[in-house]
């Protein structure tokens, strides 16, 4: 297996850049998702690993040696497709065999390896028919034993199961997963699911217009999101931000909500802001805590039954607040809340610069 | 709500098990469809008939007025055709009737219409320029115009549009406008009335078609194929011939079939670029009208024989014309 770097790689079509200069090393082993709305440049990123896209700038490479002008076929690695991409005229078996063949393998070679990758993904029954005739599950069986078989550097997969269907998709993210642990593989991942980015992934790309938000593990872009942006998109529903006015260590929201800020945060806020001014107060729904005394005040919008717990939704200062509560307690409409907040999870961001404001000078 | 849940669950049977009842309604719109298409393959099909039974009738059914629809067939046609003859004087002809046993029965189909057998016709002849001519420039238009329509479908050409636009004009002018330029053209450039003229001739017509054509059927090919096929080791080459020409077959089989039909049937340049050597049947069929009164099993014959190469080759396309209906493992 292999690292994966990429030093201010850039893609840009005439004008207007498709991924905005960024840097990113994969680790030996690691699984790394590029994670983002349609269009933000995840899937050309990914091609341009693969070589299946050019750069415009920067360089890339492969366990140190430089692949940027290198063939597609000479970087060893396995690109998965959203669509498979299986070749329709061949069976599963030839598919399977197909990247070996390129590197002249022995006929004994290939049969034994090619078995060996179907029991792996438990295709046996499957190698003599062809791609028409499989589900969509056994397809992406066959396309990650495509790319498995070669026992690449780096797999690279392009929503390998968005073309899937619920049930599937549940199916074939656990035995991703479990591939990329039992092959140790280097993996990179794209996906506009954070749901899906969140369980797989070692660490995160947030990426959005072009440009890389944010690179951390799944507890870091949901705790600690570094912009707006992260804020939003990550987490169901996204964290809650409520716009309010910062002074002399109090953060109002709205006339009887005032959000009392620890001395670590005032000193943060302050050295933000210079004295007062507007900021946006950012809570996971967990975060929120319903106490008769609590400091802040909200009304009753809607209350959601979730299962496990009620989603309890807060028309705050004209932004809608979601707060998760315990099953059996009910709300009326219309009725005012009381609630704090976590005091651990409670973020702040500069609604100029949309940047989360952190607590410490680094 | 009775109704729907009658026809779901007549729907889950026909899911379940192979189709054996239809309904009747199904089978009469079936039957009336049958019926349809084949008085129109009827209609279609009058000419042909007419041809082929043309071809074998004797000089005097030929002509017959009503037309004969049951007559005694006669080789006879067929025998004008091919071969060169000779009429025989009256006294030629009594001594090859005595010794009509010793004659091949060719001969004696001829002698039968008073005429001897001296050699093989220009026909034969003929027909083989019509092969080389069609074949040779069909296959030049599919292979140039898979090339070009691949490069036009995957790669950035500058100008694509305008490229492509100029392309397809090659055929916009009727032949009989150019015949005359490139008549002037060719005696200069010595291809007058060469095979190779005339293959260079038909595969410039015949690209513009091939172009097209092919550039729709490898557009509908998604690219992920390929790019499978160069992150699996393969170069841009080996992945256009091991993953995207197996699955143009269809397409390739269509073009050429148009395209060999177009150089088989063209008679306009046929006509005006070529007299003898690199001659094809189109122009010379008409040429036996002259010719001692019209020999008109002799025409049909000619044209009968003259369409079965097509139709051959049609015929041995057919698995991959039809495939595209059963392929359809493409996804996008």
């Amino acid at each position: 297996m292999a690292t994966i770097e990429l030093r201010q790689v850039e893609k840009k079509f005439g004008d207007l850049h498709a991924v905005k200069p960024m840097d990113l090393t994969v680790h030996d082993g690691e699984f790394v998702v590029l994670l983002g709305p349609s269009g933000c440049g995840k899937t050309t990123t990914l091609r341009m690993i693969s070589g299946l896209e050019s750069v415009t700038g920067g360089q890339i490479l492969i366990d140190g040696r430089d692949v940027t002008w290198a063939h597609p076929s000479e970087r060893n690695i396995a690109f998965v497709f959203q669509f498979f991409a299986l070749y329709p005229h061949m069976t599963a078996w030839q598919n399977i065999a197909f990247p070996l063949q390129s590197q002249g393998e022995s006929r004994a070679a290939v049969k034994q390896r090619v078995a060996e990758v179907a029991s792996l993904l438990r295709i046996n029954h499957l190698l003599h028919l062809r791609p028409g005739a499989l589900s969509g599950g056994d397809k992406q069986r066959v396309a990650l034993a495509r790319a498995l078989v070669r026992h690449p550097a780096a797999f690279l997969m392009d929503e390998p199961i968005g073309a899937l269907d619920a049930d599937a998709r549940e199916t074939m993210r656990a035995e991703i997963k479990r591939l990329h642990l039992l092959e140790h593989a280097t993996t990179v991942y794209v996906t506009h699911d954070q749901v899906e980015a969140m369980a797989m992934g070692d660490r995160i790309v947030v990426m959005s217009e072009a440009l890389v938000q944010q690179i951390g593990t799944p507890a870091e872009v949901y705790h600690k999101p570094a912009n707006l942006f992260v804020a939003r998109f990550i987490g169901s529903p996204g964290m809650n931000l409520v716009t309010g006015h910062y002074a002399n260590g109090v953060v109002h929201l709205s006339e009887n909500s005032r959000y009392l800020l620890s001395p670590e945060w005032n000193q943060a806020l302050q050295r933000e802001l210079g004295g007062e001014g507007k900021v946006i107060l950012g809570f996971r729904s967990e975060a929120g805590v319903i106490v008769e005394d609590g400091p802040l005040a909200a009304e009753v919008f809607t209350s959601d039954l979730h299962g496990a717990y009620n989603m309890l939704n807060l028309s705050l200062n004209d932004d809608l607040v979601h707060i998760r509560v315990p099953r059996g307690i009910r709300y009326p409409m219309g009725a005012t809340v009381r609630f704090n907040i976590d005091a651990e999870m409670v973020r702040f961001f500069n609604p100029r610069t949309e940047a989360a404001i952190t607590r410490r000078v680094r | 709500m009775t109704a729907l849940e009658g026809t779901s669950r007549q729907r889950s049977i026909t899911y379940a098990a192979p189709v054996h009842k239809v309904s009747r309604r199904a089978r009469v719109i079936l039957a009336i469809r049958a019926f349809l298409t084949v008085i129109v393959a009827l209609i279609m099909l009058i000419p042909v008939f007419w041809m082929a039974t043309t071809a074998f009738k004797s000089r005097a059914d030929a002509v017959a007025v009503p037309p004969k629809v049951f007559f005694k067939p006669t080789l006879e046609g067929f025998v004008n055709l091919l071969a060169e003859r000779s009429v025989l004087a009256q006294a030629r002809r009594q001594e090859m009737q005595a010794r009509r046993d010793e004659l091949s029965w060719i001969q004696r189909i001829a002698l039968d219409a008073g005429t001897e057998i001296i050699g093989v016709s220009q026909y034969v002849g003929r027909l083989r320029n019509s092969v080389i001519i069609a074949g040779g420039s069909t296959v030049l238009a599919v292979l140039l115009g898979l090339l070009s329509a691949y490069a036009f479908s995957r790669f950035n050409v500058p100008g694509s549009g305008d490229l492509l636009f100029f392309i397809l004009s090659q055929r916009m002018l009727p032949a009989v406008v150019v015949t005359i330029p490139i008549f002037l053209m060719y005696r200069r450039l010595g291809l007058h009335d060469t095979h190779i003229g005339m293959i260079l001739l038909y595969t410039v017509f015949n690209l513009s078609l091939s172009v097209w054509l092919l550039k729709g059927f490898i557009d509908e090919i998604p690219r992920q194929y390929e790019e499978a096929a160069l992150v699996d080791g393969y170069t841009r080459l080996q992945a256009f011939r091991k993953v995207v020409l197996p699955n143009a077959l269809t397409g390739i089989a269509a073009t050429t079939v148009f395209c060999l039909i177009f150089a088989w049937n063209e008679y306009a340049f046929a006509l005006m670029l070529t007299s003898d050597r690199a001659r094809t049947p189109p122009p010379s069929i008409p040429a036996k009208l002259g010719r001692g009164g019209i020999e008109w099993a002799a025409i049909a014959a000619g044209s009968l024989g003259f369409l079965i190469p097509v139709v051959i080759v049609t015929f041995a396309l057919r698995r991959y014309l039809l495939r595209g209906v059963t392929f359809g493992a493409i996804r996008q």
